[in-house]
């Protein structure tokens, strides 16, 4: 079923606002097209988080049954990206406040989300785990939204709940603090 | 604007692409998602989404509910006809004290007396004149009613 349904995604053309407007109306395979749309960027998300591949998976399925409830009557307003980030990420402190048992702040989740990459990142990432994990947490945040994510200045804003001016400074201080390290100025060189 | 009320040039956040290649590496590595996971959420929105329309079932409490009130419509139909038209006085009542006695008679008399055209509800013998016969009519009704109830 699940190369049927990946197919069904692909050859799905509706735009996000065409399958949200079918899912009120109650089309399932309209939810089933937007999952599989978002299936892969939401897990990758919820892994950033929780740094589990089990916990990413239960975070996937809290995610999209968390949307499912906002059905009839969802109204998007921006990207679905925007919508689902603060999920994931709420979520995920969830999940590994009930699997820890004990308070996960923001700045321990910030450290996990950096811990040494998965085995199939190049060997030369390394140091850009490193570096990357020596960022204020909030700097790195919008670094990833931005260049891992996709997302525009305004949906960081949007999605962070901050305004675009301080989006625009954190990941301004994000780029110069890694085009300053020697061991990731080379990114930045031609 | 940045927290200190500068401008940041929009070219000093752009990245490179071998950067952002790299970070999407460290950061978005690509999981496996069993099918099992999938096929949970498709269950989940087929039970929330395509739930079946519930046909409208009587209830036997819409009946009654409907009776009660068709009652009362009546009720009050009822009520308010029989209140607005003729009096539920009886007709030689006319002082409407609920009883014809000589009371009646003296009331006609003295309406005799003081008007020549008295309205028809006066003519109690129904002989199109209101006049000393229906006074009459009115104390003979309320001695026989007096000799009727033993008085």
């Amino acid at each position: 079923m699940d190369a049927q349904a990946e197919t069904n995604s692909n050859l799905d053309k509706r735009t996000d606002l065409q399958l949200i407007a079918a899912i009120n109306s109650g089309d399932s395979e309209a939810f089933e097209a937007l999952y599989l749309r978002y299936r892969d960027w939401v897990t990758a998300l919820a892994f950033r988080f929780t740094q589990d591949n089990d916990l990413a998976l239960d975070v996937l399925q809290e995610t999209f049954l968390y949307f499912l409830k906002k059905f009839p009557g969802f109204v998007l307003t921006a990207q679905l990206k925007t919508f689902l980030y603060p999920v994931v990420k709420n979520l995920s402190i969830a999940v590994r406040r009930k699997t820890q048992r004990h308070q996960s702040t923001e700045t321990e989740l910030a450290v996990l989300e950096h811990a040494p990459a998965a085995e199939t990142a190049p060997s030369d990432s390394g140091e850009l785990t490193v570096v990357l994990a020596s960022l204020p947490a909030e700097q790195r945040e919008v670094l990833l939204l931005r260049f891992v994510d996709g997302l525009s200045l305004n949906e960081i804003a949007d999605a962070m709940e901050i305004p675009l001016g301080t989006v625009k400074s954190r990941l301004h201080n994000a780029l110069a603090s890694l085009r300053a390290d020697p061991r990731t100025k080379s990114f930045f060189e031609q | 604007m940045n927290e200190n009320g500068q401008q940041q040039p929009e070219q000093e956040l752009d990245a490179p692409s071998k950067l952002a290649s790299a970070l999407k590496h460290v950061s978005h590595p690509k999981l496996f998602v069993p099918p099992y996971v999938d096929a949970a959420i498709f269950k989940a929105a087929r039970q929330h989404l395509d739930k079946p329309v519930k046909p409208r079932r009587f209830r036997p409490w819409m009946l009654w509910s409907a009776l009660t009130a068709a009652c009362a419509l009546i009720l009050c139909a009822v009520r308010l006809f029989t209140a607005s038209g003729p009096s539920h006085y009886a007709r030689e009542d006319l002082n409407h004290d609920g009883k014809v006695d000589i009371l009646d008679s003296f009331a006609l008399a003295r309406e005799l007396k003081s008007s020549k055209h008295l309205p028809a509800i006066y003519d109690v013998n129904g002989d199109g004149v209101v006049d000393e016969r229906d006074v009459l009519l009115i104390a003979t009704h309320a001695v026989q009613l007096n000799k009727d109830n033993g008085s």
